[in-house]
Formats: C-alpha cells, sequence, structure tokens
C-alpha cells in the first residue's frame, strides 16, 4: 500500500480527524460515526476528504465515502452514518489500487 | 459575435450561476471551459447543453483547494488553447451557521476556496494572458451585510472583493482588467440550505424594488457586460446586481 501499513493508515486519519474536528485522537474508534459521535457537520467532511487527498497522494471522487443506498436509513444521507472504518477501508482500497 | 474567439475559463462552472454564465460566454461566441469538483454529471450536463447550442465547450476537473491542482489546471490550458482571455473565478462553498460557531478548518476551507483560489489562479493566469485579459470574480451582499447565518461566506466574500481591488492595480500593467459583480438574492440551489430560508426569502422578496428575486443570467448578464470591451476603463469595481435590494 505505497508504504503504509494498517496502523500507518489509522494514525494518520486519526490526526486528520482530530485537527480538522477539534477532537482528541483517544475518542477516535474505527467505529466512531463520524458525524453522529465525532461532530462532523457536511463541509467537515469534504474538509477531511481533501485532507486526505493531500496526505495519501490518493483522489477521493464524489460521494466516496457513500455507503450502499439499501444500508441507509430513511430520512438519513450516506454521510450521516458514516463510520471512521468506511474511511479506512476507502483509503486502503485506492492506495492499493495504485 | 462579442466574444468570439475568446477562451473563457468558468471555476465551478457546471451548476447555477456557473453553468449561466457558462451559457451566457457559449452564447456569446467564446470557447468555454468549464473547472468542476467533483460532479461529473452535472459538468457533462453543461457540456451537452452548451455543445447543443454551437458553443465549442471543454470540462476541467480541479479541486482548487490544491495549489498544485490549479497550477495543473492554468497549465492544461496553455497546452490546450496557448493563452485564456477571461478568467471567471465563481467556484465557491461554504457553511451556514452562527459565525461564533465556526471552527477554524470550516473558515479555512471557505477562505481558500472562495479566496485564496483566486489569487492562485490570477497568479497563474499571468503568463496565460500575455496579450491582456479579464478576471471577474463572484461575490455577493454578504460581504458588507449582515446576513443570518453567512459569516463564514459573508467575510470571505469581503476579503475577494479587497483582493480585487489589489490584483487589479498590480494586474492593470499586464493589460489585464479585474473587477467583481455581487449578486443579490439569487434563486438557486444555494440559497435553500440556508437555514430557514423561506422565512428569510418572504421577508427580503418585499424588500427588493425590482419586485422579483434574481435569476442566475441575472448574474450571467452582468457578467458578460463587465467583461466586454463597453467597460474597458472599469478596474477594481464591484457590480452590484441585486434589484436594487441594498439601497
Amino acid at each position: 500500500m505505497k508504504g503504509w501499513t494498517e496502523d500507518g493508515i489509522f494514525e494518520a486519519l486519526k490526526h486528520i480527524l482530530a485537527d480538522a474536528l477539534e477532537i482528541e485522537t483517544a475518542i477516535i474508534q474505527p467505529d466512531s460515526m463520524v458525524m453522529k459521535e465525532l461532530g462532523a457537520e457536511s463541509i467537515d467532511i469534504l474538509d477531511i476528504a481533501f485532507r486526505i487527498e493531500t496526505r495519501f497522494d490518493i483522489k477521493i471522487p464524489e460521494q466516496a465515502f457513500s455507503v450502499k443506498p439499501e444500508d441507509i436509513p430513511k430520512g438519513k444521507s450516506a454521510n450521516e452514518i458514516l463510520t471512521v472504518q468506511a474511511i479506512l477501508d476507502f483509503i486502503k482500497n485506492r492506495l492499493e489500487g495504485q | 459575435m462579442m466574444f468570439e474567439g475568446k477562451i473563457v475559463l468558468v471555476t465551478g462552472g457546471s451548476r447555477g450561476i456557473g453553468r449561466a454564465i457558462s451559457a451566457k460566454f457559449g452564447e456569446l461566441g467564446a470557447t468555454v471551459l468549464v473547472n468542476f469538483l467533483q460532479n461529473v454529471e452535472a459538468a457533462e450536463e453543461t457540456q451537452r447543453i452548451l455543445q447543443k447550442s454551437g458553443t465549442e465547450c471543454r470540462l476541467y476537473q480541479a479541486n482548487l483547494i490544491h495549489p498544485h491542482e490549479i497550477r495543473e489546471l492554468t497549465g492544461k490550458i496553455a497546452e490546450d488553447f496557448g493563452k485564456l482571455d477571461i478568467l471567471i473565478h465563481n467556484a465557491a462553498l461554504g457553511v451556514f451557521k452562527p459565525t461564533l460557531e465556526l471552527r477554524a478548518n470550516q473558515w479555512d476551507l471557505t477562505m481558500n476556496i472562495n479566496t485564496r483560489a483566486l489569487l492562485l489562479l490570477a497568479k497563474n493566469c499571468l503568463g496565460l494572458m500575455k496579450e491582456g485579459g479579464q478576471i471577474i470574480a463572484i461575490s455577493s451582499l454578504g460581504s458588507h451585510r449582515v446576513i443570518p447565518n453567512y459569516g463564514a461566506i459573508g467575510v470571505s466574500k469581503a476579503a475577494l472583493e479587497s483582493l480585487v481591488k489589489y490584483l487589479a492595480v498590480e494586474m492593470a500593467e499586464h493589460g489585464i482588467r479585474v473587477n467583481a459583480v455581487s449578486g443579490g438574492i439569487i434563486e438557486s440551489d444555494t440559497i435553500k440550505k440556508i437555514p430557514e430560508h423561506e422565512k428569510m426569502l418572504s421577508e427580503v422578496r418585499e424588500k427588493i424594488p425590482a419586485k422579483r428575486m434574481g435569476r442566475p443570467e441575472d448574474m450571467a448578464n452582468a457578467v458578460a457586460a463587465l467583461a466586454s470591451d463597453l467597460c474597458s476603463w472599469i478596474y477594481g469595481h464591484i457590480l452590484v446586481v441585486d434589484g436594487g435590494l441594498s439601497l
């Protein structure tokens, strides 16, 4: 994965989230919900995506962090149920594809 | 036609006001380069609309938050056309919330896309505008009037207008005119993102002397007029297009 380990990706992502959302890295777990539990708003998802692009040198297309439509509860957006693990998986997939 | 043979780049040119500006320049004979961030579908739809009316339209995906992508964007235009005549900086984003609740990252993102990108675009366009050119930034009334929940964008637009004036002076010696068009209440998807927008709009609508809300085409018409040779002695001006609301 272009010199990255899974732990390394998680650590880097924790720092991105902590810096963007002004929270402590200690509270960030793979199953943390980025909006509901970590306090991100829609604009923060965009900011986090841009920071990931810079940190990992990857491109993130629109709706990249989306989950399957059938997994989204009625009245919710994909971002609302986004977890840290989903972002990790996306980054790993992108790095493996390079 | 007014812009025959001219190459025009519209940042954020695939939707809303940006699409209307792209269409207007196409209608007036220009080759239109549409920059967009992520929404490929909207960009392709804009391209289809312009091509249908006979306009040469090319799409350039670039995220203006990244300085290297701005360099790549202008580099591609140099390769494809060797010049740029008119740059319209319309791309903008922001968050609608009270100013005191803004986080540093939200402030930075808004300022960097709405304002810093114009500076970097202008610097990179110098080499593309060796025979002169025009830069027009899209601003809004929130730059100097307080609109609830609009602080992040309003402040970025105030900085943008100030930047326009500095660039107007510094780029004049290169034969480049820099101006801005500041819009009032324009019917678009963006306005629907403002909390309690329906209440705000019903209150504001009554106060517009023109007795109607603005349309993206109103902005596009003003941009085209300001970019035309009829305005060749206008430098560093902020043209307010608001149906008289700010009077």
